[in-house]
């Protein structure tokens, strides 16, 4: 049975099924029309009386009508950013009413199109996004890190709502038994260099100000190389993490590390590359592994001496596999399965300049294990 | 009062539209004609019911969502802007109608996913074929199999703007269009042997 044959009979069955309501369609349609009709002979009514009455009365009517306006006029109270790899960006008024949900990039378009955004509450909004993130993958079991940004004039009030909408989303993930790593931070409202650096690579303030935090402590990042990279990537990144806050989140009332699970760990790395060079922890010395960011991938870099040679083993972080195998004696080695791993890789790429990254001194995460020999394991 | 059900036939077809000929009726539509409303639920109303039966297993309540996207394009075609995608923005109603309905059920813990059974007993005149092709369809495959491939029977769409609807990356829809195909294919035959 060929594929058209299927289709053919799934679209023939369908057809067969399909329940004629064109009438109630076009009846409702036709409701609809007298409906918004109706309201307009009422309104005109209504105004021509109010000329009728007095001009007068009409311009105090416009003028208080205007007075009305200006004052009560939606006002931005609060911008709250919610960035996973969609950055988006709610802005709502003193009563916490949602004034606008602006996409600040493409993957957030799909979020809010398909986010029911009919409840004009914050928190509502921010739960139907969440919902959205969810069904549309972008917070997954192994990737699940949110940032949240809040900026408000007024530093309590921003640090009130920081908290809460950490709260909500951290237990809504959690009620859909998402592990979750939601990050907070508060913004300023005058920096504007921050502001146009958000603008110009579509990002958020709130991620541009992470970004920012990483640039500065790792010369080999560039903003423009992680503009792009969801927050779970930005956040292991961070130096020191997870003992010490960044600095871009040092006003945080929570600041959890970056979620792990998409990693292996580093015992698992080390005997991925012990294994592949065909020896084991009680025959090599000097052992070290460092998780860092290196040609578009988190790689654990792990270094050790055997038989006098140093050896230097490249395991992908996400994987397991081994990328890279190099001996002090210049000796390169390539991994037989190398070019069949890449499929696998994330395919997003840096510029050239961030690839050597690896080798110069590097903030990403710390995870030296020296050993003496025989000691590690 | 018409037919309970929309004539068998290929003219009914809801595969390969004309995405020019479905603007124009949406353009007719802004300017409150419902002839074309009428023109464009015969040429899309397949599509329509069937993504809302592969999202909701639910004849009833796919039936409200198609009344209520057609309603939703009424209202709306004063704002639509073409893109070339008529269709796709017609079933991106329906998707975001479906999921409104889901949410609905599951704060309504009575309402559930209906069998395949009932929807044979409301549609008397399906046939032995007709049953075992909705019965591999509705019931073996998976939501999201399910929606690509009726969203790939029922419209004639490709791939890439089935991904687009569905919010997909291309490669999932790719390979779980063929994963869901070939479940079909087994389930259909195997039917077949065991009605012989």
């Amino acid at each position: 049975m060929k594929n058209k044959d299927i289709h053919d009979k799934i679209h023939r069955a369908v057809s067969h099924s399909v329940p004629d309501v064109l009438d109630r369609v076009l009846h409702d349609c036709a409701t609809l029309d007298k409906q918004s009709a109706a309201r307009k002979p009422v309104a005109r009514r209504r105004f021509q009386s109010l000329y009728a009455a007095s001009a007068m009365i009409v311009m105090l009517a416009v003028a208080l009508i205007g007075i009305n306006i200006q004052t009560a006029a939606a006002k931005v109270d609060s911008l709250i950013f919610l960035d996973v790899n969609p950055s988006i960006e709610i802005s709502v008024d003193k009563d916490e009413n949602v004034l606008q949900v602006k996409a600040l990039n493409e993957d957030a378009d799909k979020i809010i199109q398909a986010a029911n955004l009919d409840n004009l509450r914050l928190n509502a909004t921010v739960d139907s996004l969440v919902d959205s993130l969810i069904n549309n993958g972008y917070l997954r079991e192994n990737t699940n890190s949110i940032l949240v940004s809040v900026q408000n004039a007024d530093s309590d009030k921003n640090i009130q709502l920081q908290t809460r909408l950490t709260n909500q989303i951290t237990a809504k993930l959690q009620a859909c038994a998402l592990s979750s790593t939601v990050v907070s931070q508060t913004l300023t409202e005058d920096n504007e260099a921050l502001n146009n650096l958000a603008k110009k690579y579509r990002v958020s303030p709130g991620k541009a100000k992470l970004i920012q935090s990483l640039v500065e402590t790792n010369t080999d990042y560039t903003v423009q190389n992680l503009a792009d990279r969801p927050i779970n990537e930005l956040l292991q990144l961070r130096p020191n993490k997870p003992d010490t806050a960044p600095p871009a989140q040092s006003n945080r009332p929570v600041a959890p590390p970056a979620n792990e699970q998409s990693y292996i760990n580093s015992d698992a790395a080390i005997k991925t590359a012990l294994d592949y060079a065909k020896t084991d922890a009680a025959a090599v010395t000097n052992l070290m592994v460092e998780r860092i960011y290196k040609n578009n991938k988190m790689v654990y870099e792990i270094k050790f001496t055997l038989d006098n040679t140093q050896c230097e083993i490249d395991v992908n972080a996400h994987s397991g596999i081994i990328i890279r195998y190099e001996r002090s004696n210049g000796e390169d080695i390539n991994p037989p399965n190398n070019n069949n791993n890449n499929g696998a890789e994330k395919s997003i790429t840096l510029p050239p300049s961030a690839n050597d990254a690896a080798n110069s001194q590097n903030n990403s995460d710390i995870l030296n294990k020296q050993n003496d020999k025989g000691n590690d394991e | 009062m018409t037919s309970p059900f929309l004539p068998p036939t290929d003219e009914n077809s809801g595969r390969q539209k004309d995405d020019g000929q479905l603007d124009h009726y949406i353009g007719r539509i802004a300017q409150k004609d419902s002839s074309a409303l009428a023109d464009l639920y015969r040429d899309t109303n397949v599509a329509v019911y069937g993504f809302a039966l592969s999202m909701l297993r639910n004849s009833h309540d796919a039936q409200d969502v198609m009344h209520d996207t057609y309603l939703r394009v009424y209202s709306s075609a004063q704002t639509y802007q073409s893109q070339g995608k008529p269709l796709a923005w017609i079933l991106t109603i329906t998707k975001n109608l479906c999921r409104m309905k889901l949410r609905e059920r599951q704060k309504q813990a009575d309402v559930s996913i209906e069998s395949v059974d009932k929807l044979f007993y409301q549609f008397p005149s399906l046939s032995a074929e007709d049953k075992i092709t909705l019965h591999a369809c509705l019931n073996s495959l998976n939501d999201s199999e399910r929606q690509i491939v009726m969203l790939y029977s029922l419209t004639g769409l490709k791939h890439r703007q089935i991904a687009e609807i569905l919010s997909l990356p291309l490669s999932t829809v790719l390979s779980k269009y063929n994963r869901a195909i070939k479940k079909m294919r087994l389930l259909i035959e195997r039917e077949n042997r065991d009605e012989k």
